[in-house]
Order: structure tokens, then C-alpha cells, then sequence
């Protein structure tokens, strides 16, 4: 449809997708349904219940398998001829790894605000193209970043505060919107592979499935942007694992903070936790408590990440939070 | 004058109301339209982090609010 010259260079385009859940799976399907010959895939999520509405690749029986795994597994059943390199392991984990050097376009497929700057930062540091996508309900936003040197994520929004960090899972999300949004994304994707060329360059593009609204919004190039730094940004020696956390509710030598609301479960019971949401962190922190070990805690993992910098910035030195938050005990089922 | 407001994904939940439109005496910055407008009229938004586009291009809070203007105030969305 597009033409042998094209078809040919999609096949020798490498695409990398961080991101294996509603719109990872939906692009990922459609860049090897359409040819691209060299894929990457970057998850370290396994695969819940509340994943199998709008991430259509994953099915009952694959709960706790590897999302990379199992969705190249589909994949290849497809379209074998297609190379698919498997990172099963989340962006943040691997900051030093030099993957983003292998591929020609980045593609965000993340749910999670500290990584797609993350992954923005380090497009502007190899110098590669990013098709960003996010949806939330009926909504979603798609752009191209970082394109020939142009916009970035910060300059569309600069200020990178600290946003109500909240998940698909949490916020509910129409599976209509994950099928659109990563649509636009690999119309764009092949645009770039084939043509070089993107008609999203530096804008973004906001859709409603529900009222069929679609807005376009320009952004302006800004030179005073944050510069990659992983020094800052990497806060992978600061998580623990089940089992860690675990024996560390047997002791105690820690104090533990859960950032959950009262309607979270299950509740968890210790001598020494006290709920504080991320709001009222800054607030209900005392020096008292920033000299003790310190344990975070959440649903996901994704609201204790954000609560882990601004614990440092309090000057809280020893704190760590369970990777994959309460979630990860009922995968583990302890 | 007058300038005409849209409210997107969080920011619509808050407002409740998908647009509307605003009348001001005077000429005023984007940052003055936050402050003395939309967090007059919607306390909740100060919580909530957003671009503002006018007429279809994000702008500065420096930027200066002409009569007729369309704004769409934009959160960062981050879900996928």
C-alpha cells in the first residue's frame, strides 16, 4: 500500500516502545503488522486482572507472566520474520544501559509521569525522535518530540511539578481511546521511518473519543530546559522487594509510611506506620520521623517513587519503598 | 472583553463544565487570569498542574490576553 521503497525501509527501521501495557500492546501489534523489521520492547510489569480490559495482547491464563514476554510470544505468532529485542525490565532500573543508541525512534507508551520526562531526557541525549503518547479516560495527547532538534516534553510543560500521579487502573480508561491514541502513534512512527518527515513535529495532539474533539496545540522550542542528568533522576538503589519488605514488617527498627487513602486495600497493620498522603507529606513529616529508617509505601509504587524525592529533598537520607507497592504482595500472594 | 475558555481531562472534572467564557475589564497576563479569574472561580485547580494554549499554541503566564481569544487549559496527561 505504501510501496516496495517504503515497505523496505520499514523493515530496516529499529523502534523501540517503552511501556507493555494498554498502548504498548496496540502499537506494538500494529508496527509488526505493518512491517517494521527491528522492535524493542521495555517492561518490567507482569500481567494483573485489571490489565486484560484495554491491554488485548494478555489473556487469563497469562497473569504474572512477563507483559514483554508473553506480548512477544502473540506477536511472533504473527509475523515471525519480525526481530523483537526483549527488555523486561522498567527504564529507571537500567538508566546506564545504552539502549536507546540501538534504535531510530523512541515511542512512549508509559503510564507513569516520572518516566516519560525520563524518557524524554534521554531522547534529547542520543538525539532521537520520540512519539509520545498518554490517554486518561476518554482523552489522550500524541506528539512528536525532540524532532531534528525541536520541541521537547519540557518545553511543553516546563514545570514538571508534582502532578496527582494517578494510573490508568486508578482513573479508569476507555479502551477506545488506547486503540486511537496508539494508532496515531504508528501512523507517525511510519511517517518518520519512511519519510522522515511528521506532521505532529513539535505539537500536540489532543483527541475525546467521547465528543469526537480534536484540538492541535503548537509548542514553542524553549532553551531554558532541564538537561539530563541520571545522577538525579536514577532512584534505583532506593527501592525493596517483597521479601524484604516482608521481614522488614517483622521488625521494628523502621518506621513505615503508607500513602494509600483509607479505601485501599488491604490494610496493612503495624506498630510503627502512620498514613500520610503524598499531599501532606511535606506538612506531617517531622524531623523526628526523618532520622528514623524509613519505609514508603503505596497501591502501585508510583506515588511512593515521587514521595521518595521529596523525602530527600526534607533531607530524609535513609528511606527506601517497595517496589510495585502493595500490589506486588497479592501477586506474590504473601 | 471577552475570551473564551475549554478545560480538558482533569481540569474538566474539576470545572465540571467543558467551556465557557470569561468577561474582563481590563487587559490582563495569562498569570493574572489564573490568579484573579480561574482560581477565584475554581479553588481546586490551584492543585493541579496545566499548560494554557491561546488560540491553539501554549503560551507564557507572561503572555497578554486579547479580546476574542480562545484558551484551552491543558493538564499534563500521563496515562498509556
Amino acid at each position: 500500500m505504501i510501496g516496495k521503497q517504503k515497505q523496505l525501509k520499514l523493515k530496516n527501521s529499529k523502534v523501540l516502545v517503552i511501556g507493555a501495557g494498554g498502548l504498548g500492546c496496540n502499537v506494538l501489534h500494529q508496527l509488526a503488522n505493518n512491517g517494521v523489521g527491528n522492535l524493542g520492547i521495555m517492561d518490567g510489569d507482569t500481567i494483573s486482572l485489571s490489565n486484560l480490559h484495554r491491554q488485548k495482547n494478555y489473556f487469563i491464563k497469562d497473569i504474572n507472566a512477563k507483559k514483554t514476554s508473553t506480548l512477544i510470544k502473540h506477536i511472533t505468532r504473527n509475523n515471525p520474520f519480525v526481530n523483537i529485542n526483549d527488555y523486561p525490565f522498567y527504564l529507571q532500573e537500567n538508566i546506564e544501559i545504552k539502549v536507546f543508541d540501538q534504535y531510530d525512534i523512541i515511542i512512549d507508551c508509559t503510564d507513569n509521569q516520572d518516566t516519560k520526562f525520563l524518557i524524554n531526557d534521554l531522547c534529547e541525549y542520543y538525539k532521537k525522535p520520540l512519539i509520545f503518547g498518554a490517554i486518561q479516560k476518554s482523552e489522550g495527547q500524541i506528539s512528536v518530540l525532540n524532532f531534528n532538534n525541536g520541541p521537547t516534553l519540557r518545553c511543553a510543560f516546563p514545570d514538571n511539578k508534582q502532578q496527582l500521579n494517578i494510573s490508568c487502573e486508578e482513573l479508569g480508561t476507555m479502551e477506545i481511546i488506547t486503540s486511537t491514541v496508539a494508532s496515531k502513534q504508528v501512523v507517525e512512527c511510519i511517517n518518520l521511518a519512511t519519510e522522515n518527515k511528521t506532521t505532529l513535529d513539535g505539537m500536540l495532539l489532543h483527541i475525546d473519543v467521547l465528543d469526537h474533539q480534536t484540538n492541535i496545540f503548537k509548542i514553542k522550542k524553549s532553551n531554558s530546559i532541564n538537561k539530563f542528568d541520571p545522577s538525579i533522576i536514577s532512584t534505583n538503589n532506593k527501592v525493596i522487594s517483597v521479601q524484604e519488605f516482608n521481614a522488614a514488617l517483622k521488625s521494628k527498627e523502621f518506621q513505615f509510611i503508607d500513602l494509600r487513602n483509607t479505601h485501599e486495600i488491604p490494610e496493612i497493620k503495624h506498630i510503627n506506620l502512620r498514613n500520610i498522603s503524598i499531599n501532606e507529606l511535606k506538612n506531617k513529616i517531622s524531623y523526628n520521623d526523618i532520622s528514623k529508617k524509613l519505609i514508603i509505601f503505596c497501591q502501585s509504587g508510583r506515588r511512593s517513587s515521587n514521595a521518595i524525592k521529596i523525602l530527600i529533598e526534607l533531607g530524609c537520607n535513609d528511606v527506601v519503598h517497595l517496589e510495585g507497592g502493595i500490589n506486588s504482595l497479592n501477586k506474590n500472594n504473601l | 472583553m471577552k475570551v473564551y475558555v475549554k478545560y480538558f481531562g482533569l481540569i474538566k472534572d474539576e470545572t465540571d463544565i467543558a467551556k465557557e467564557y470569561f468577561e474582563l475589564n481590563s487587559t490582563l497576563s495569562l498569570l493574572d487570569f489564573i490568579e484573579q479569574k480561574l482560581f477565584i472561580k475554581y479553588p481546586s485547580l490551584s492543585k493541579i498542574d496545566f499548560r494554557i494554549a491561546i488560540n491553539n499554541e501554549l503560551c507564557d503566564n507572561n503572555h497578554l490576553i486579547a479580546d476574542e481569544d480562545d484558551l484551552s487549559i491543558l493538564p499534563f496527561f500521563s496515562g498509556g
